[in-house]
This record gives C-alpha cells, sequence and structure tokens, in this order.
C-alpha cells in the first residue's frame, strides 16, 4: 500500500493536480471578476472553425435522419389520414341515410296532415323481385307490425300498390301498374269516374289505364287522377297520377285514358302502408 | 508490493514534443467533434464523452504521465468549446487520466475487454460528477428524469463510441511504444 501511496505523493502528481486545479478554478475567478479568459477565447477561437466543419457535416447527416424520420412520419400520418377519411365516408353516408329518412319522414308528415284520419306503418323495401310478367316489392314490415293483406302502399308522390301477401316480419306489395289490379278512381278537375288497372302492354313503360269513362267527359291531358274509394280497398284522393292520353275504346263506347303514375317505381326504398283510415271521410 | 512510477523522458526531446502534438490533436479532435457534430445529429439522444475516452485511450496506452496531462488539457477543452457542466472537468479527466494509466500499467491487459471495463467505470464516475453537480447547481431537479434523459443517454453514448478512440489512441501511441507494449 505504501508502494501504490508514492503515486500522489510524487512530484508529477502534485504539480499535475495543482495545474489541474488552477485551471479549473482560475477561469472561474477571473469569470467572477469579469475578465476575460484568453486561454478559453484563443482555444474557442482555433476551434471554431473545425467546429462549423462537423457542425456542417453533422447537419448533413441530420438531413438524412430527417428524410427518413419524416418519411416514417409521413406513412404514420397517411395511415392516420386514411382512417379518418374512411370514418368520414361512414359518416356522409350515415349522414345521407340520415337525410334520405329526413325527407321521408318530412314528407310522412306532410301526408300525415293531408289525411288526418289515415294510420300508417312506415316501410323499407328490403327487396325487389322482378320478372318479365311482374314486380313484386318486399317490404321490412309485416303482420308483426299491423300489416295486412290488401293493405294500400303509398308514397308521398302517390299510390304505390298494395299488399298482397303477409310474414310475422315482412310482406310482399305489388303495384298499381300490375295487370292484377283495379283501383277506382276519378278525375280531380271535373269529377269524371273511371277504374285505373295495369296492364301488360302499358306495364312495360310504367304506365297504367283508365276505363269505363263516359265519352261525353270532361278530359284532358294533364288531368290528374285520384283514387275515389268506391268499391276498392284504397280511401279517397290517394293520388294515382296523371292523364297522358285519351283514347276511344275499341270495344265498347267509353274512353280510355292513359296514366303516368305519380310514384316512380324504379327508385323506390321507402313506402308507407295505410294500416287503417276512416271510410266516411272525402 | 513495490511499484514504480513511470520514467519520463526529457521535456525538450522529440518524442516528447512528437506526442505532445499528436496527444493534443487528438484530444482536440475528439473536442470539437464532441461539441459540434453530434449535438447537430438529432439521431443522436445526447453526445457521448469523446474526450473522455481520448484520455482514457492516452492513459491506457502510454501511462498515468500521458493520461494525466492530456486530461488537463481535455479538461479545458471540455470548458473552453462549452461541452462541460462543472468547471471541475480538468481534475476529473486529470484523475481519471492517472489512475487509469497506473491501473492499466500495474494490473490489467490493455485488451478491448479491460478497455469497455474503464469507460463504463469513468463514465459511471463522469455522469456522478454530473449529477452532483447539477443537484447543487439547480433547484427543484428530478434525479429520475435527469437519469433518464441525460445521465443513462450520455453514459450509453460514451461507452458505445469509445470503440473509435480505443484504436485511434492506439494509434498515436504507436510511433513512441513498442507493439508488445501496447498489449
Amino acid at each position: 500500500m505504501n508502494g501504490f501511496k508514492k503515486f500522489f505523493t510524487g512530484r508529477f502528481f502534485l504539480v499535475t493536480f495543482a495545474v489541474a486545479m488552477l485551471v479549473s478554478i482560475v477561469p472561474s475567478v477571473l469569470f467572477a471578476m469579469g475578465q476575460g479568459d484568453y486561454v478559453k477565447a484563443t482555444l474557442q477561437l482555433i476551434a471554431s472553425p473545425f467546429q462549423w466543419c462537423f457542425t456542417k457535416v453533422g447537419e448533413g447527416l441530420n438531413g438524412y435522419v430527417i428524410y427518413f424520420r419524416t418519411v416514417n412520419e409521413l406513412y404514420d400520418e397517411n395511415a392516420a389520414l386514411k382512417k379518418e377519411l374512411d370514418e368520414n365516408r361512414d359518416k356522409v353516408y350515415d349522414a345521407d341515410l340520415i337525410r334520405e329518412e329526413n325527407d321521408f319522414l318530412r314528407e310522412y308528415l306532410g301526408l300525415k296532415a293531408e289525411h288526418s284520419d289515415f294510420e300508417f306503418q312506415d316501410a323499407s323495401v328490403i327487396g325487389r323481385e322482378s320478372t318479365n310478367y311482374r314486380t313484386v316489392y318486399t317490404l321490412s314490415k309485416g303482420s308483426l307490425h299491423g300489416v295486412e293483406k290488401s293493405m294500400p302502399v303509398i308514397t308521398a308522390d302517390g299510390l304505390v300498390g298494395y299488399v298482397t301477401e303477409v310474414g310475422p316480419t315482412y310482406c310482399r306489395a305489388v303495384s298499381v301498374t300490375e295487370t292484377a289490379t283495379a283501383v277506382g278512381a276519378y278525375v280531380e278537375r271535373s269529377g269524371v269516374i273511371g277504374v285505373v288497372e295495369g296492364t301488360y302492354s302499358l306495364r312495360f313503360d310504367g304506365l297504367c289505364r283508365m276505363i269505363y269513362i263516359d265519352p261525353d267527359s270532361d278530359l284532358r291531358v294533364g288531368d290528374k287522377v285520384l283514387t275515389s274509394g268506391i268499391g276498392s280497398i284504397y280511401p279517397r284522393g290517394l293520388k294515382i297520377g296523371e292523364i297522358t292520353d285519351i283514347v276511344p275504346d275499341e270495344n265498347n263506347r267509353t274512353l280510355t285514358a292513359v296514366i303516368l303514375p305519380n310514384a316512380v317505381f324504379d327508385g323506390i326504398s321507402k313506402v308507407m302502408i295505410i294500416t287503417s283510415y276512416d271510410l266516411s271521410s272525402d | 508490493m513495490e511499484y514504480q512510477t513511470q520514467q519520463h523522458e526529457p521535456l525538450f526531446s522529440k518524442k516528447t514534443i512528437g506526442r505532445i502534438l499528436l496527444f493534443s490533436i487528438l484530444v482536440f479532435s475528439n473536442g470539437v467533434i464532441q461539441t459540434s457534430f453530434f449535438p447537430a445529429v438529432t439521431l443522436f439522444p445526447a453526445s457521448p464523452d469523446l474526450l473522455l475516452s481520448a484520455v482514457l485511450g492516452l492513459a491506457l496506452f502510454d501511462g498515468e504521465r500521458s493520461g494525466a496531462i492530456a486530461g488537463i488539457g481535455a479538461g479545458m477543452l471540455a470548458i473552453s468549446l462549452g461541452g462541460a457542466g462543472t468547471a471541475l472537468l480538468p481534475v476529473f479527466y486529470m484523475m481519471t487520466g492517472y489512475l487509469i494509466g497506473i491501473f492499466a500499467r500495474i494490473n490489467f491487459k490493455k485488451n478491448i475487454i479491460s478497455w469497455f471495463l474503464y469507460v463504463m467505470l469513468a463514465a459511471a464516475a463522469r455522469g456522478l460528477l454530473s449529477a452532483f453537480y447539477t443537484v447543487a447547481a439547480e433547484s427543484g431537479v428530478n434525479i429520475l428524469i435527469t437519469l433518464s434523459s441525460v445521465l443513462v443517454p450520455e453514459f450509453v453514448m460514451t461507452v458505445l463510441f469509445s470503440v473509435f478512440n480505443y484504436f485511434l489512441s492506439r494509434l498515436c501511441v504507436l510511433p513512441f511504444r513498442k507493439n508488445s507494449e501496447l498489449e
């Protein structure tokens, strides 16, 4: 241990230790006295150009580091934006659905105001079975919702058809343009009455016809045709369509009016089923 | 056991002047890189204490005298170039260089494993000094945050990048020492 001790008592150690203490303390003392440290300033002066060079090299390297780091950040940001975009698409889709439902409910309210005696059951078109001979709509409400066979199906635009088949949670309906339908109707302007029915030849053009019209009746193209409520399942006053053509019947002395239905059958997504109405009302 | 102090050559001999020049360049370069290159690169979590490993390298391969003198120079440079936190760095580097020089000469081999051992020991002591200085100089220091954000990254970086100085200081000492003395 004595041998080791001489490392710390030797002249070299004592001198270097003293110098180290001096260079540690003197700059601090000079700084405290407000004096400049010339050694420090000189060293800094010599080192400055080299420091500048190495800083530039470091910054250059840092540029690459930042580039790759930025690429990663951009990748993450892109993924986040894609996610946000998907969420926004969902929101827009939801908003469209809500808007559609809102429009439907507004129309529903209009109808409700117009026909205060009607009880409605709203339904969505969940299926459309289309063959060459017949178009059948499958609706989202059934007997559990109070829907029964032969109930009228309408939209705010006008009469769609009637319910032909009822299941617990669904029902099927055919349109007024189908051949199986017959609706008691009248012309709004003149009160001329007749029967609206679907025919095989007209259904492909989305049309139907009004028959049994007296040849002396006051009829014009553009007249509006409504349900009469006489002898049928439909209440009075539902819009059926507009007369587009008037032709004499070939087989008897009556007139036939070709009608363009108000309801747009191709684009129907929501309908209302009239579950109850007052027979005595006009 | 009788320990011998390191033999030295005359101050104004060619060898001594050559040593001073070469070792100064090594220490100076390390100081410049430590205070300019590393702070500019944000990839590194902290700047390594290259001056410490340069002093250790010279102490390991050329003995305690070179280690101590290089330590004083490194301390002055650290203070001058703005990379130092404490004014006592010249004393710390000098003592580190001196002690490691003695240990290396009398006890341990100068291979890379013992090198890392010295560096870790010295870097830990340096971290301790910084921690004491920070606690003494600053108020409300959270030692855990200081440890995780400064001391540990600095320790790791110092140990990692010291490997360059192991070979560089060995190369600088080579003209003045026999190869067998560097093993």
